[in-house]
């Protein structure tokens, strides 16, 4: 009897989900803080960094094109039936961009890596993590930390700014392409007022932007594969929590960039 | 008389409140082949794991190799410590082969990583490892995926002795196999272990493995060990 009330009791049930948080936020700190020990500490993988590097961005692309490009398009569509109603339709291209750069750009490239990356490296983890591969690793003398979380974190914080880069300028192109050939305007009147509203500062909050959300997909992609149990129902679950988490912070943490970027 | 290579000392291991392992007292000599047998879920692969330090033993167990205490150490700084630690290969249980990489990439993946041999001189020293453990050069080039599961152990024990270990752990090194693969690679460890004189601990619960790999052999029972 005493059993079921201690089951069902909701005092117990909050204050066990409590101390279980905490301790995962712990957890989550003490992962991150080997990540950084082992920037300082040799062997560095320099060639799996090239290599991760080489498979984040050019796998990506085709995805983060799609996704850049008809979101410009998007937006200049929509961009040009609001502004119609009050005949400001020369506010589209500079609409289109700013929101593009500043925002659209990183946040959209966030969550695409992170349903694409974040997954990705999850499962790969979780499932080395299964296979004894992560056990193997330490009795080879190899720190998986080292080998396969460092790196990861590395090249996705090169990669993923990169991937934001190219993303700016295919939505404005895709914007662009819009413009040109359904509302009338001229190439160079785009461009004038796209450039004219644009600034350094702009590109450079997308890409500090992106550089925290590549951060956090390969952190949290990597952990939930680090700290994997119960075989291939684990590794699922693995990789949904990654992807599901990491958006979740993307998001969290694009509102707390953008109110420390630009509200005064 | 033989020098003890590694000393196990009271050692216990709970996880929560399950006592999974009660106060065990093990020595392992030079050279020696001891066998760990039990049935599924009596602490045998625990046990190796806490030899190995990839799971720490609980506070008051000790773990002496070469007389030095690597109780509450665990691998990763094993590996970092160069003084009095062993070297150590191992055959896991479900082999643990890397997929992405071929057969003598495997067998030669520390050395390549670290950039301690050419590929060149690597691939000559993986040729080396694969027709000593009776295998075709040919399937050098595949993968994991490509080869039968008595092949991928055999490329298992080829790189867990490619390092020339001082110990060697065997876990469960046959099951999964038929009968008549099993014999052979158990030949095959004796034949290899006897040659290099490698102390070996090997965990099972196969007595047919037991009479050919090893001298010695101890039974965890309940959590105790039965000497």
């Amino acid at each position: 009897m005493k059993k079921i009330y201690e089951k069902y009791n909701i005092f117990a049930i909050i204050g066990e989900a409590t101390i279980e948080f905490i301790r995962e936020i712990g957890r989550i700190f003490l992962f991150i803080a080997e990540i950084l020990s082992s920037l300082y500490r040799p062997p560095f993988y320099f060639k799996t960094v090239l290599k991760q590097v080489f498979d984040i961005s050019y796998y990506s692309l085709a995805v983060v094109g799609l996704t850049a490009i008809f979101t410009g398009i998007v937006l200049s569509l929509q961009s040009y039936i609001g502004f119609a109603r009050f005949g400001t339709i020369n506010a589209v291209p500079s609409v289109v961009a700013i929101s593009i750069v500043r925002e659209l750009g990183p946040v959209l490239v966030g969550l695409m890596l992170a349903g694409k990356l974040g997954a990705s490296i999850s499962a790969e983890i979780a499932t080395m993590k299964v296979n004894e591969q992560i056990e193997a690793l330490y009795t080879l003398n190899v720190n998986p930390i080292d080998y396969l979380v460092t790196p990861r974190v590395i090249a996705s914080l090169i990669a993923l700014p990169l991937l934001t880069l190219i993303a700016d300028i295919i939505g404005i192109f895709g914007g662009y392409i819009i413009s040109i050939y359904k509302f009338g305007f001229t190439p160079y009147s785009y461009l004038k007022f796209t450039f004219d509203v644009i600034n350094v500062e702009d590109v450079t909050s997308g890409l500090i932007k992106s550089c925290v959300f590549a951060f956090f997909i390969t952190v949290v992609g990597c952990y939930k594969g680090y700290n994997v149990t119960g075989g291939s129902q684990g590794v699922g679950k693995a990789t949904t929590d990654a992807v599901v988490v990491s958006s979740i912070i993307i998001l969290f943490m694009d509102y707390v960039m953008t109110g420390l970027f630009f509200v005064q | 008389m033989k020098n003890i290579k590694i000393s196990i000392q009271n050692l216990s291991k709970t996880f929560g409140s399950h006592l999974v392992l009660d106060n065990i007292n093990l020595d392992i000599y030079d050279g020696e082949s001891i066998a760990i047998i039990g049935g599924s879920g009596e602490g045998k692969s625990v046990l190796f794991k806490c030899i190995l330090g990839l799971v720490l033993p609980d506070t008051g167990s000790k773990i002496l190799i070469n007389k030095h205490d690597f109780s509450q150490i665990h691998i990763s700084k094993r590996n970092r410590r160069k003084k009095n630690t062993l070297k150590v290969g191992v055959l896991f249980q479900g082999n643990a082969l890397f997929d992405s990489l071929n057969i003598w990439e495997n067998i030669m993946f520390e050395p390549l990583l670290h950039n301690k041999v050419s590929r060149k001189k690597a691939k000559e020293v993986a040729m080396e490892q694969i027709r000593m453990v009776e295998l075709d050069e040919r399937i050098a080039e595949l993968y994991p995926s490509e080869i039968s599961g008595g092949m991928q152990k055999r490329v298992a024990l080829a790189r867990s002795i490619a390092s020339s270990p001082e110990l060697l752990f065997l876990d469960e090194p046959t099951s999964g196999l038929d009968p008549d693969t099993s014999s052979k690679i158990h030949h095959l460890i004796r034949k290899i272990t006897s040659d290099f004189k490698i102390t070996t601990i090997t965990i099972t619960h196969d007595l047919t493995a037991v009479k050919i790999i090893a001298d010695r052999m101890v039974q965890l029972e309940g959590s105790k060990l039965i000497v």
